[in-house]
């Protein structure tokens, strides 16, 4: 690079106006990548969480009138289908309780004897379906899920009240649970094992096909109406999906559909960070570009008199080209230096709160920083081209 | 440089007539309106009083000024069809000028102003450099800014940018009207000696007859 073109062409040139330009364009690009960068992670924290929030539990408001046995708690068939029938219904399954009478003990340290129920979904329904979730007519085995909500309820409530030791997700499926069912047509004993957590469903759930061979087998209904119903949505938030609820007086869980809607707020705030960065990168876009017209401009008479020398305009345009390319570089570089402290020091803030971001930068960050400084460069190149071709 | 080959071609006007003098071409001019075929290597003495066309013929040849009707050839070529490129190649290759502004750097030493000429070609023979402007009495100015000298010693600087790089012809549009006699008189020496040395030819314009270049051409606008 020639030092005396250096000289001549960027002597007279504002330094600070450049270096205000510059500092205006990385600051832009900061903004821009960072809330892109905090949308994507936001939008996936949004989306893991609304996977939970897609499935409502359906029940009816429990009055005085079921208790005295005068009105139905459980779904008619009509109801399931109009259910059904609902744009914002993406499945539907039922819940069959069981028609008979169940008790288990605890063997080895756990020793307990209680009385339970069981309850059964289709097997989509599960947060995922467990390894051993098998169940035939000759298995004397018997696996089952149970919410975590009664894990924390054992090991935090029963347990120390009993002397009972606590126990792990992990250890709890190693305890063997002596199962005994009882009906109007005779009693099983099994072996039961818990097979698996969730998160979704709050009850005691086995296997479908038991569910359905005990209660024709023990039990004394073959095929009871349903008394809950779970039911995937498209989205949780949909108002009109609460006001079908309300008309019905169906009850849900009713933190399932706050929750939808704090996302939608959060992501809506987050869009408008998006639209804000965007608006500033592209302000510092065109500020960058016209104050380096500006120097261009500026050295007019330096790069009109280079010419008239017998400078050509091609050399002209590369030794200002690579200058400004170096110039771009350092900004981009110290823009991306700070996006990568910024992004890991957000990340870690998210990780004490317990709310577990990306780790990183994300790839589609970096790549759309660079597209966009390559954008300014390409562009600036084509302006400086032209610039020089006017002048003779 | 010693390499270097420059361009020599015959430089032929015929009828031109420039924008300003469109309306009043004068009677009797060798230039304009005319056929005027300038050879390599010969020595031409343009005089005239102002606003006769002395800056607008350098500009034309130069390549600066593009209105005027006519045609201005180049060893045959017309000089309307050449790009950006073909000018910058003969601003290198062909001429060396002085402009009748001069077109300084002001910012920047005679030193910078020169070497930016030279550095076209090559790397530059300073002491070389050094001996001409000592010739022309400016040797101790070549570091100072041009901004901070008179107009007669950035009117030497102009003329070493000429004078130092190759060229097949040389333009000078009133290289003397800020010097004293002594001085024009050692310019009007480097001048000869450098054309002389690179066989090129000579475009001198002035404003009225000047004896220092008796030996050129005499040429009537």
């Amino acid at each position: 690079m020639k030092a005396l073109l250096t000289k001549i062409l960027w002597s007279r040139t504002g330094r600070w106006q450049f270096a205000s330009a510059g500092l205006g364009f990385g600051l832009g690009l900061l903004l821009l990548l960072t809330s892109l960068q905090l949308y994507l992670d936001v939008r996936r924290l949004l989306q893991t969480n609304a996977r939970r929030a897609d499935y409502l539990i359906l029940h009816k408001d429990i009055s005085l009138a079921n208790t005295l046995g005068l009105a139905a708690s459980t779904f008619s068939e009509a109801e399931v289908d109009r259910l059904r029938r609902q744009p914002f219904v993406e499945q539907l399954g039922l819940f069959t309780a069981g028609q008979f009478g169940a008790t288990a003990e605890g063997s080895l340290a756990v020793s307990f004897y209680t009385q339970l129920f069981f309850e059964s979904v289709p097997d989509a329904f599960l947060d995922e379906v467990p390894d051993g979730w098998r169940w035939n007519e000759a298995s004397e085995r018997l696996p089952i899920i149970v919410s975590q909500d009664f894990l924390n309820l054992y090991n935090f409530g029963y347990a120390p009240s009993q002397g009972l030791p606590q126990l792990s997700r992990a250890t709890i499926r190693l305890v063997p649970l002596r199962v005994t069912i009882r009906g109007p047509k005779g009693q099983r004993a099994y072996e039961g094992r818990i097979v698996g957590f969730s998160d979704r469903i709050a009850s005691v759930l086995v296997p479908d096909s038991f569910m359905r061979w005990a209660n024709r087998s023990i039990g004394n209904v073959p095929s009871p109406p349903p008394s809950r119903l779970i039911v995937r949505v498209s989205d949780a938030a949909d108002p009109v999906l609460a006001g079908y609820l309300a008309r019905f007086n169906y009850q849900t869980n009713n933190n399932q559909l706050k929750a939808g809607q704090t996302g939608r707020v959060v992501q809506l705030a987050m869009s408008l960070i998006g639209v804000v960065g965007l608006f500033f990168i592209g302000l510092s876009f065109v500020l960058f570009t016209t104050q380096f017209r500006a120097v261009i401009a500026e050295a007019r008479e330096e790069i009109t008199l280079l010419l008239q020398l017998g400078y050509r305009a091609a050399t002209l345009a590369a030794h200002l080209l690579v200058y400004f390319a170096l110039f771009l570089a350092l900004t981009a570089g110290l823009a991306f230096g700070l996006l990568a402290l910024a992004v890991s020091r957000a990340q870690a803030f998210a990780q004490q709160q317990g709310i577990a971001l990306g780790a990183g930068v994300s790839g589609a960050v970096l790549l759309t920083g660079l597209g966009f400084v390559g954008l300014c460069l390409a562009i600036n190149a084509l302006s400086v081209r032209r610039l020089l071709r006017k002048g003779r | 440089m010693s390499s270097f080959v420059p361009l020599t071609p015959t430089l032929t006007l015929e009828n031109v007539v420039p924008a300003p003098l469109a309306e009043s071409v004068p009677a009797g001019s060798q230039v304009w309106d005319t056929r005027l075929a300038l050879t390599p290597g010969r020595h031409y003495h343009v005089s005239a009083v102002s606003g006769k066309g002395k800056s607008t013929l350098v500009s034309i040849l130069y390549g600066l000024r593009q209105d005027y009707r006519g045609s201005v050839r180049f060893d045959g070529r017309d000089i309307r069809a050449f790009t950006p490129g073909d000018w910058a190649t003969h601003r290198q290759r062909c001429f060396s000028i002085v402009f009748q502004d001069l077109r300084l750097f002001l910012h920047h030493s005679g030193w910078e102003n020169i070497l930016v000429k030279t550095d076209l070609y090559g790397p530059p023979d300073r002491p070389a450099i050094r001996r001409l402007a000592d010739r022309l009495d400016v040797g101790s100015l070549l570091d100072k800014p041009c901004g901070r000298l008179s107009y007669g010693e950035r009117q030497r600087m102009a003329l070493l940018r000429a004078l130092v790089p190759p060229f097949g012809w040389l333009l000078l549009d009133e290289p003397f009207s800020h010097l004293d006699r002594d001085n024009a008189e050692r310019a009007a020496g480097l001048i000869a000696e450098a054309c002389a040395s690179r066989n090129a030819g000579l475009v001198v314009t002035s404003l009225g007859e000047d004896s220092r270049f008796g030996a050129s051409q005499p040429i009537r606008l």
